[in-house]
């Protein structure tokens, strides 16, 4: 099963996780970073996405 | 002179060192930069080796499962291995990233998979997802270089 959406969601969560684990120190604040890149990265894919869409159309 | 700790989390503390809390650089010792190589190249050689070898247990098993699964699941992907292409400028730099995680960069290509399939649907995700688990390792390295000398 290819599900473009879930290789983006688990690529994210990889991302903000390392990222989150490494630039903050507290453990609170490392989640809390983790979620925001994660989000942020696929809240822009789903936004670029909605872009093209409206300009290929 | 006091012999530096072994695999201990720091090399120096915050209090013995006057330096830190003026906001120098924190000078180490050539055993200790010797001590600093050997995390990095661990941290090269293994993902989160080289923070287990300092003593940070929880992150660096944290770094060595993401960065590991998703090396792994780039290779599942029919993702490709980079390698230098003779007249392709663009994947010597491919192949700096991908060569950062280290040795399961060499043990994949030993096993002769990561030639990828750029039929499969998830080709370019693959691809993707090894160029970034290396590209992260290389991150990973850098904070265990300053967790070796103690800025972390």
């Amino acid at each position: 099963m290819h599900s473009h959406f879930l290789y983006l969601c688990f690529f994210a969560v990889a991302v903000g996780v390392v990222l989150g684990a490494m630039l903050r120190s507290d453990r609170r604040e490392a989640i809390r970073l983790g979620i925001y890149i994660s989000l942020g990265l696929v809240g822009t894919a789903v936004a670029l996405a909605w872009v093209m869409y409206f300009l290929s159309s | 002179m006091t012999a530096p700790e072994k695999w201990g989390p720091k090399v120096s503390s915050p209090d013995s060192d006057s330096s830190q809390s003026t906001g120098e650089a924190v000078e180490a010792s050539p055993v200790d930069m010797i001590r600093v190589l050997v995390i990095c190249v661990l941290g090269w050689a293994m993902p989160g080796l080289g923070h287990l070898a300092s003593g940070r247990i929880l992150r660096g098993t944290l770094f060595a499962v993401i960065i590991l699964t998703l090396f792994v699941t780039g290779i599942a992907l029919d993702g490709k291995i980079y390698e230098p292409e003779r007249g392709m400028p663009l994947s010597y730099l491919a192949t700096l990233g991908s060569a950062g995680i280290g040795l399961p960069y060499m043990i994949v290509r030993a096993l002769g998979f990561g030639d990828g399939d750029i039929r499969s649907g998830s080709f370019e995700y693959g691809n993707t997802f090894t160029l970034v688990a290396g590209l992260l390792n290389m991150l990973v390295i850098f904070d265990a270089y300053d967790v070796a000398l103690g800025r972390r």
